[in-house]
């Protein structure tokens, strides 16, 4: 895996005021990452059926607790998964404060968000992002004045207080 | 060494075609994943990304599923086998006049439905039909739609639940309610679907919907008052006034109408007012097709003809059947009766699973064949470079063309005609209608439609995504299953017929489901059952809302 060099992160970003529940980001994302599945949902409400996207966040405890090193923060700020050392211990999944890692596991492993980095490679956005079909998801600029701020809405949901559900 | 080779394509789904590019890298690895040979892109330009079914393009690509060799008679054959043994029978049965019919799906090019009708005079039938079923209705108006203009107008009015049906509307449809303060969205539909949860949502009681937009019309054309404590169809009489006056004061508004197997009653009532109701009020009105090219087949078609063509096959006056591009199976009711008495059936199929055809060809999706389209906003668009196809699967034209030769040893000439328009579409109805639930029949079911299936299931029938649904399912309100102590399946019945359902857990759907109704997801072959129509009122062969029962 090539590094990259340390720029102004991007994250996925959900408008939720605008997420008709189409499901098109999960297949895009299941289609492209062989068959795995790499967003969870959210499961809150009969009303509320919203992608859950990995936070990559900055302090990951799920790289902190992998006992094999699967997970490892790279430069750009991604989590990356290393599906050729991860044994399927399931650590990461209980670690996760937001429950986006999925207890489910494909071919014996987990399987995580990686941000579609050979898209990012290519100047494009993520599979999810491109293909959401009511442009509730977007890829946005994380500036440093924000870092601070990050980790309190580390949840990277935008609500607006008119939402009506 | 390695090349990429790139295919810029439409998506093979709904009207609303977006650009796909499908790009196959060819290297010689030792070893590689299912689906790695293809990767989609989605067209920067169009910036519509794709629906849950239009991604499974690359899992329509390689397909285990998929028909690779034609079928006569239950044998596997090579495609001139099958079409040398077809042209006998076709022979003897089309002696006599109208007695083959041909059902033509809405997903074909504009060079095979035209290649259709020269079959259709060949084969000495005049009985050449479009479908699914509801696109019927789109033949009599022209779409005043575009996608740049729906994303800037000031008032969408949404008529069936046009994101579960073309969920890549969403943006556009999303972005004119958010544009400026004030831009409305109105949601008119008989149940509280996927866009009544972003707009203002009107609810129409099942079947009233002709009767309730014929109210609304006399309203605007001041043929009628409304008192203020009338309820017309569930709706109260405020609220129609409010309505009138959104419709009237909106400058550039456009009202979009989306129907699916068993949704609406009348559907083609609906078409004429919403019309009517777009010309009074100066607001742009198209209809979402279900088919990729319904509108462009339906033209070359020319006729209204799928009434007449179920009435022969349900009174066993014809001998031959060819449908192109679907199982008869799927979606003619009641089939397993008709298809005892007709001679010859012969179909081209996407899929493994229709093996009860005499003649099964395997066909081609859009992204492999080469042709032109009539988009959504009634532009010409034409295919790109054709991906190559899996085993033997031909395109539709080029087996049209093999079968004319074999049957004529030459191309015949084709009378294209142009749909006339039905005179009774502008008549409004004023008549209440009679309530569809009885004592004996104390529930009403409603087809629905879900944004993620195509096909007979196997490959993307899902609910949850993560949840393969193979068995039919339909949707009942939790606290009658309770009441009724109804077990996991039940069997519905309508007067049509009956079949035997799961009933689905509601919390897969993003709305409730109220207590009389039961929604019937439409893409089972089953669900058609429950929907059969003899003579409906307008002509169409899609019926909507029936009365029914649940059969412990």
């Amino acid at each position: 895996m090539k590094k990259q060099k340390a720029k102004r992160e991007k994250r996925v970003v959900l408008d939720v005021d605008r997420c008709i529940s189409c499901h098109a980001c999960d297949v895009a994302c299941y289609e492209s990452h062989s068959e795995k599945f790499c967003l969870s949902r959210s499961n809150f409400d009969i009303t509320v059926d919203l992608p859950l996207h990995c936070k990559h966040c900055t302090d990951a405890s799920c790289v902190a607790v992998c006992p094999v090193e699967a997970l490892e923060k790279r430069e750009d700020g991604v989590v990356y998964h290393n599906n050729f050392r991860c044994i399927g211990c399931l650590s990461c999944t209980i670690a996760c404060p937001f429950g986006v890692l999925s207890a489910k596991r494909v071919r014996h492993i987990i399987s995580k968000c990686d941000l579609c980095y050979d898209m990012l490679e290519e100047g494009k956005e993520p599979r999810c992002v491109q293909t959401c079909t009511s442009g509730a998801l977007s890829f946005e600029e994380i500036t440093y004045e924000d870092e601070n701020e990050r980790d309190r809405v580390d949840a990277r949901v935008k609500a607006k207080p008119w939402r009506r559900l | 060494m390695s090349s990429v080779e790139e295919y810029r394509t439409k998506c093979t789904f709904c009207s609303v075609q977006d650009d796909i590019i499908l790009k196959r890298k060819s290297t010689k690895a030792a070893f590689f994943e299912k689906g790695s040979l293809f990767k989609l892109y989605y067209d920067e330009k169009s910036k519509r990304g794709l629906c849950p079914r239009g991604n499974f393009t690359l899992e329509l690509l390689n397909s285990p599923y998929r028909l690779r060799k034609a079928e006569l008679f239950g044998e596997e054959c090579s495609l001139d086998e099958a079409i040398k043994g077809s042209v006998p029978e076709l022979k003897r049965i089309i002696e006599k006049k109208n007695n083959v019919a041909i059902l033509l799906s809405g997903n074909h090019t504009l060079e095979e439905a035209y290649l259709a009708k020269t079959l259709s005079n060949e084969l000495n039938t005049e009985l050449l039909g479009l479908f699914p079923f509801e696109d019927e209705a789109l033949l009599s108006i022209k779409n005043d739609f575009s996608f740049n203009s729906l994303s800037e107008s000031d008032l969408v009015v949404t008529v069936g639940d046009v994101f579960s049906i073309s969920p890549t509307l969403a943006r556009p449809i999303l972005d004119a309610r958010s544009k400026k303060r004030g831009n409305r969205l109105i949601s008119l539909d008989i149940i509280k679907g996927r866009v009544s949860l972003f707009a203002e949502h009107f609810n129409v009681k099942p079947g009233y919907m002709s009767y309730f937009l014929s109210v609304l019309l006399n309203f605007l054309e001041g043929k009628s008052k409304l008192k203020s404590n009338e309820t017309v169809a569930g709706v109260s009489a405020m609220r129609i006034k409010e309505m009138a006056e959104i419709l009237k004061n909106s400058e550039n508004g456009q009202i979009l109408f989306s129907n699916i197997y068993g949704h609406f009653t009348n559907p083609y009532s609906i078409v004429g007012k919403l019309s009517s109701i777009s010309e009074i009020t100066e607001n742009r009105f198209a209809v979402v097709p279900l088919g990729q090219n319904s509108l462009g087949v339906g033209r070359i078609i020319g006729d209204f003809n799928n009434k007449k063509i179920l009435d022969v096959l349900k009174a066993k006056k014809i001998e031959g059947l060819i449908v192109l591009g679907g199982d008869p199976f799927e979606f003619i009711p009641k089939f397993e009766d008709i298809f005892g008495y007709l001679n010859f059936v012969m179909s081209t199929v996407f899929f493994k699973g229709s093996n009860l055809s005499e003649c099964i060809i395997p066909s081609n999706f859009s992204f492999e064949k080469k042709g032109s389209f009539i988009s959504l906003e009634e532009k010409i668009v034409n295919l790109g470079e054709p991906v190559p196809p899996v085993g033997d699967a031909i395109s539709d034209g080029d087996f049209i063309s093999i079968l004319l030769s074999a049957l004529s040893g030459s191309e015949a000439k084709a009378r294209v005609s142009i749909p006339q328009g039905l005179s009774f579409i502008k008549e409004t109805d004023n008549k209440m209608p009679s309530s569809i639930t009885d004592k004996k029949y104390p529930f009403t079911a409603v087809g629905i439609g879900l944004p993620f299936h195509h096909d007979r299931g196997e490959v993307s029938r899902r609910v949850k995504w993560n949840e393969q649904k193979n068995e039919p399912y339909v949707f009942i309100n939790p606290c009658r299953v309770k009441e009724l102590s109804l077990g996991s399946k039940v069997k519905i019945e309508t007067p049509n017929g009956s079949s035997v359902f799961k009933i689905e857990d509601c919390s897969n759907l993003p709305f409730d489901i109220p207590e009389d109704m039961i929604a019937v997801p439409v893409h089972f072959p089953e669900s058609a059952q429950l929907f059969l129509c003899d003579s409906d009122s307008d002509g169409i062969i899609s019926p909507g809302a029936v009365k029914a029962r649940i059969v412990k």
